[in-house]
């Protein structure tokens, strides 16, 4: 049976100024539900919502009306025992160095934690060589590994990221996305907003996303992006007399090599028919479904 | 309480570092050694006039550190962002704020200390014996500003630092003389007002309960109750004012 770590229905979140009459919605009647054990990424164009909900879960915001349930109900306090949470460009205490504020953070949780776990989350984020290094003097990326740390420090069932990607070199990147999915096959849930599709393609089980407040559309990636195929890209060598080709699909010449791209199912099987008579090679045929990104584009000017 | 020593000692450090403490300590121990040149205009009073006058600087400088990094201690967690790492995590709202507040209070504590063991080093040095009966402001102080830090981080709930840091000056200049509420109803004959006098008298904060310096300059006995009047005063209010503070923030939310 799927168990609901966090279980939000009817969510609103109004910004409103005791001097101005405007209204705001943050947003504007979110249902999520994030289940034990998978990595959720939660997906949307800026302002669409994406911050205030994660602010919501983790106490830093209280909702207008609808509910929040963690653990199907607990206390605030014992959830938060429970979370752990980097927050969208994170700041920490400048005058600590990456081993006290670690140590900081694990008392927070009620926990005098060893040098030893200590050391061994700071090697987990690849910190350990900066471990008496003062957080003042860390460069963005660090910053980011050091804020994982923090949220890790409890030892939590639920990991909530804020743009946890945001800001970091490829490498930086491609590191942190294996630790999400290292800590996730540990048994923990993770929850991540993010804007780079592909970072979310390649990590989620599933994705929701967030248009003006409101979750337009939440499922397995396997489902959303389960469509027919779009078009197929065939790459042919061995070819003399290109032009026929043409009137099956758009073709690009590179001499030797073409590339075809057919829309249709029967020409794409009625042309690699003739390719073979006529003599040509077929080096690959590539099938192409409709990607995160272009389901997300899509879903935005819905 | 774990949690509370935590946050405290946190506090504590980030505000040793403080660039204004450093130049207002600096600036502590330059008035105080400098308070000879009093002597030679003190017409025979030296004695008095440089404990009267270092008392007072150390309460100067005392009420000039919880204006100018008091009055910042929960701002700066809001404006650098370091609270949503708080926040998000197993502390409670009074944890938070008494952890912060407790942080600043030992850091007004040593420096008092320090400030005081210097004032009784030059007071050796200048007059020639140590008056270890000026240990009994210190007592009064140490209370005093267990108040008054309560109050700045009151104000800075809601307010902004400089804004807190008037209102704390403004609480601090106007508790010296509440005092005198109850003498200003008999000096107007306005026996009517008597019982609004003794309401604010008891309600607003009267800082005259921790004022000894004269006692303890000229040597006059205080009475035991005096010491269990500032004590017990001084917690209860400030408990009340860090209560407050801890609804203020369980209301308060984080952009």
């Amino acid at each position: 049976m799927e168990i609901k770590v966090i279980e939000i229905k009817n969510l609103v979140k109004i910004y409103s100024s005791p001097f101005m009459r405007k209204k705001t919605y943050g947003i504007n009647g979110l249902d999520l539900d994030v289940l034990q054990g998978e990595i959720f990424g939660l997906l949307g164009p800026n302002g669409a919502g994406k911050t205030t909900t994660l602010k919501i879960i983790t106490g830093l915001l209280n909702p207008t009306s609808g509910s929040v349930k963690l653990w199907g109900g607990i206390d605030m306090i014992q959830a938060k025992k429970k979370m752990g949470f980097l927050p969208e460009n994170p700041s920490f205490y400048r005058h600590l160095n990456g081993l006290e504020l670690l140590i900081f953070y694990g008392r927070l949780y009620g926990k005098n934690i060893g040098l030893e776990d200590l050391e061994k989350t700071l090697d987990l984020v690849g910190l350990k060589k900066e471990i008496t290094k003062r957080i003042s003097n860390y460069s963005k990326g660090m910053i980011q590994r050091i804020g994982f740390a923090q949220a890790l420090i409890g030892d939590p069932d639920l990991l909530i990221l804020d743009e946890p990607l945001g800001g970091l070199d490829p490498i930086g990147r491609k590191e942190l996305k294996d630790l999400i999915q290292k800590v996730n096959s540990g048994g923990k849930t993770v929850l991540f907003s993010s804007h780079i599709l592909s970072d979310v393609e390649a990590i989620c089980n599933r994705v929701g996303i967030i248009i003006e407040g409101k979750m337009k559309n939440i499922g397995y990636l396997r489902e959303i992006l389960k469509t027919d195929i779009r078009y197929t890209d065939i790459e042919i060598a061995g070819i003399k007399d290109k032009e026929w080709l043409k009137e099956y699909g758009k073709m690009r010449d590179e001499g030797d090599i073409i590339f075809l791209r057919t829309l249709d199912e029967v020409k794409k099987d009625r042309v690699i028919k003739l390719i073979t008579e006529k003599g040509g090679r077929i080096i690959s045929v590539a099938p192409q479904r409709e990607s995160l990104e272009e389901h997300f584009l899509k879903t935005v000017h819905e | 309480m774990n949690k509370v020593l935590a946050i405290s000692l946190n506090t504590f450090k980030e505000s040793v570092r403080d660039k204004v403490l450093l130049s207002l300590s600096a600036l502590g121990l330059f008035l105080i050694a400098i308070s000879k040149i009093v002597v030679p205009i003190s017409i025979g009073q030296a004695n008095k006039i440089i404990k009267d006058l270092g008392l007072g600087l150390v309460e100067l400088f005392s009420l000039l550190i919880i204006i100018l990094i008091g009055t910042r201690i929960l701002y700066q967690e809001i404006e650098r962002k370091t609270i949503y790492s708080i926040v998000s995590k197993p502390v409670k709202d009074w944890e938070f704020v008494f952890g912060k507040s407790l942080g600043l209070y030992i850091l007004i504590i040593l420096i008092q200390l320090i400030l005081f063991l210097i004032f009784i080093i030059f007071n050796k040095f200048y007059l020639g014996k140590i008056d270890w009966y000026l240990l009994n402001a210190l007592y009064f102080f140490i209370f005093e500003f267990l108040f008054l830090n309560a109050i700045a981080v009151f104000f800075s709930c809601f307010t902004t630092p400089i804004t807190a840091g008037i209102l704390t000056l403004l609480v601090f200049f106007m508790g010296q003389l509440t005092h005198y509420l109850k003498d200003l109803v008999v000096l107007l004959k306005l026996p009517e007002l008597n019982a609004i006098a003794n309401f604010l008298y008891f309600v607003l904060p009267n800082f005259s309960v921790f004022n000894v310096k004269a006692s303890v300059v000229y040597h006059i006995p205080i009475s035991i109750n005096s010491y269990f009047l500032a004590a017990s005063y001084s917690i209860l209010y400030s408990i009340i004012l860090l209560s407050l503070s801890s609804m203020f923030y369980s209301i308060k939310e984080y952009l």
